[in-house]
């Protein structure tokens, strides 16, 4: 196992004013647990504000956490010493979100690539070679070493903040929303770089999107959040064809379907909106779900294994 | 170069503004050789002489040549513009940094600090600040720049705690970047446009305020040809010799004026989200 997640809750303090601030928890992460298998690509969604992308930071440790443990090859990174964290995190990569911001602006893409190999220790010549061989690898000319981020599109950005990534060589790689900036056609070549990157240099990547696309064409298996609980854990084909957990079904059913002529066929259920109250005696899905019952506004469902490597948060489900 | 000529050609205020702070350092770089005087050489014979042909801008009461002391009055003012930011902008890059990226407590002293220094009027500020140093330029300058640093720290620290959310910042210290790399390497040289654009703004502020405090008499002393100490001198022969007043005040205009175009210019071209403020 790469990395286990075991039990995780993180939360933040929030409220305005100066006798509520910090009064008010909200729960970015509930309970989490999942792991992360060698060369494995795990696609975690949800939708905004599911606690997502704070799993990234909570798994680099840029980011604290309440309870839990993170194991990195069998090292808890949230407890070990700042010497121990950096290592370990040498483990990683991590390509944001927006192109645009993954590179600092006033560096030249150059300096940006080396830049994780030179903290690393590794010489400004050898670093130079690597770089090369980096952009060799994300399919971009080498001239664009010396160009500065504006000067560049969105793909080639998103390229060169692959390439940055792939210089210290990580067992893996957190991906955070990789293409949702980016048109759909280049979204596919980056999709396709990832997939002959991950199989050419056996790499586990950890895939944070919300778009269920990318999720189905990259994913071995997904975990499905909702409000910072993990509500379905299973492998692709297990989600596709037999989602079990009612908020897995129905971002299924929300997500586009491509061929118009399936579009009629189609069963949207009217669902309310998200409520973000944290209530700890009860499912979140309270008040969203069809498939109600008493025991969901009593108790918590925990995640439990249904099925062979299929694990569901929902009373329903036993 | 293509480009910097076409952003001339658009620009009008940086335009102007450069020829004229241009011009104004020039002038006081070769003051000693356009100068037909020195700027303390009196002379008896031509007390409070009007404008001639001999002396561009009249004498003054001890007959030394204003138009000589107004060109050396220039040095003065870019000594006070080149120490009097340079100081604003080592005290507010500073703390604006540190505030900006640690936030918590260090943030809310610092900001404290701030508006506390930008709710006092800067001249009374800064009299305050002489009454403990003692008079002088230089310690005029000192005074000035203690209590203005407020808006360098505001600007700073806004754009920091704003980029070090930023994407490049997290993945930098996914890597292992240490703070004070993170600091100088990633956050400084993007806050530096809109510094650029601060120092320019703040520069005829500063003049103005060391030459209120000149005309005061607490800042340049006699025979200096500070523009401020020599408007102050001048109220006494304003209505025989205004000659005295107008020239070293049409100096004091022109450079304030100068700095504001080329200000100006520079927000319109580096930072126009400034422009709102």
């Amino acid at each position: 196992m790469v990395i286990d997640i075991d039990n995780v809750t993180k939360s933040f303090r929030v409220g305005s004013g100066f006798f509520l601030q910090g009064r008010k928890k909200i729960f970015a992460l509930d309970e989490v647990s999942f792991h992360l298998r060698e060369n494995e690509i795990l696609g975690i969604v949800g939708e905004s504000g599911s606690g997502k992308t704070t799993v990234a930071r909570c798994i680099l440790a840029l980011t604290g956490i309440d309870e839990g443990r993170i194991e990195i090859h069998g090292d808890d990174i949230q407890s070990a010493s700042r010497q121990k964290r950096r290592e370990l995190r040498n483990h990683f990569a991590i390509v944001f979100q927006d192109p645009a911001a993954n590179l600092n602006p006033r560096q030249r893409v150059k300096n940006s690539i080396m830049r994780p190999l030179i903290l690393k220790g590794v010489s400004q010549k050898e670093a130079n070679k690597k770089a090369v061989e980096a952009m060799e690898k994300v399919k971009l000319d080498a001239r664009y070493l010396q160009s500065f981020p504006h000067e560049l599109s969105g793909g080639q950005q998103q390229r060169i903040a692959i390439a940055r990534a792939l210089v210290l060589e990580p067992d893996v790689m957190i991906l955070d929303e990789p293409t949702s900036a980016l048109d759909i056609s280049v979204q596919a070549q980056i999709l396709n770089l990832l997939l002959d990157l991950q199989e050419e240099m056996k790499m586990s990547y950890i895939i944070i999107t919300h778009d269920l696309n990318v999720i189905r064409y990259v994913c071995d298996r997904v975990v499905v959040m909702y409000m910072g609980r993990v509500v379905e854990i299973a492998s692709m084909k297990e989600i596709d064809e037999n989602p079990r957990h009612p908020y897995t079904r129905m971002l299924l059913e929300s997500s586009p379907v491509l061929d118009p002529r399936d579009r009629e066929n189609r069963d949207i259920q009217e669902i309310g909106e998200a409520k973000y109250i944290y209530n700890p005696t009860s499912c979140n899905l309270v008040g969203r779900c069809p498939h109600e019952s008493d025991i969901c506004s009593q108790a918590r469902p925990p995640l439990e294994e249904v099925q062979d490597d299929h694990f569901v948060a929902c009373f329903l489900q036993k | 170069m293509n480009e910097i000529l076409y952003i001339y050609k658009k620009n009008r205020y940086l335009r102007m503004g450069t020829i004229m702070v241009g011009f104004l350092v020039l002038v006081a770089i070769f003051a000693h050789v356009i100068a037909p005087f020195d700027y303390d050489e009196a002379n008896r014979d031509v007390r409070l002489e009007p404008p001639s042909s001999d002396h561009w801008f009249g004498t003054d009461e001890f007959g030394r040549d204003v138009f000589s002391r107004v060109l050396y009055g220039s040095r003065i003012a870019l000594r006070v513009a080149i120490l009097g930011v340079s100081i604003q902008v080592l005290i507010g890059v500073t703390l604006g940094l540190i505030s900006g990226y640690f936030g918590r407590v260090t943030d809310q002293i610092v900001s404290f600090l701030a508006d506390l220094t930008w709710s006092l009027p800067p001249i009374i500020m800064s009299m305050a600040v002489i009454s403990i140093i003692g008079k002088g330029l230089d310690n005029t300058i000192i005074a000035i720049s203690v209590v203005s640093w407020a808006q360098y720290a505001r600007v700073v620290r806004a754009k920091t705690s704003s980029l070090k959310n930023m994407a490049f910042v997290e993945t930098a210290l996914a890597y292992n970047e240490s703070h004070p790399s993170i600091l100088f390497r990633y956050i400084l040289p993007n806050t530096i446009p809109s510094i650029i654009v601060l120092v320019s703004l703040s520069i005829p502020n500063t003049i103005m305020s060391t030459t209120a405090l000149s005309f005061l008499g607490l800042g340049a002393q006699p025979p200096s040809p500070d523009w401020g100490l020599a408007l102050s001198s001048s109220i006494l022969y304003l209505l025989n010799a205004p000659w005295l007043a107008v020239f070293p005040g049409i100096a004091l205009v022109y450079t304030v004026f100068a700095f504001n175009l080329l200000g100006e210019g520079l927000r319109d071209l580096l930072d126009p989200r400034l422009r709102a403020r």
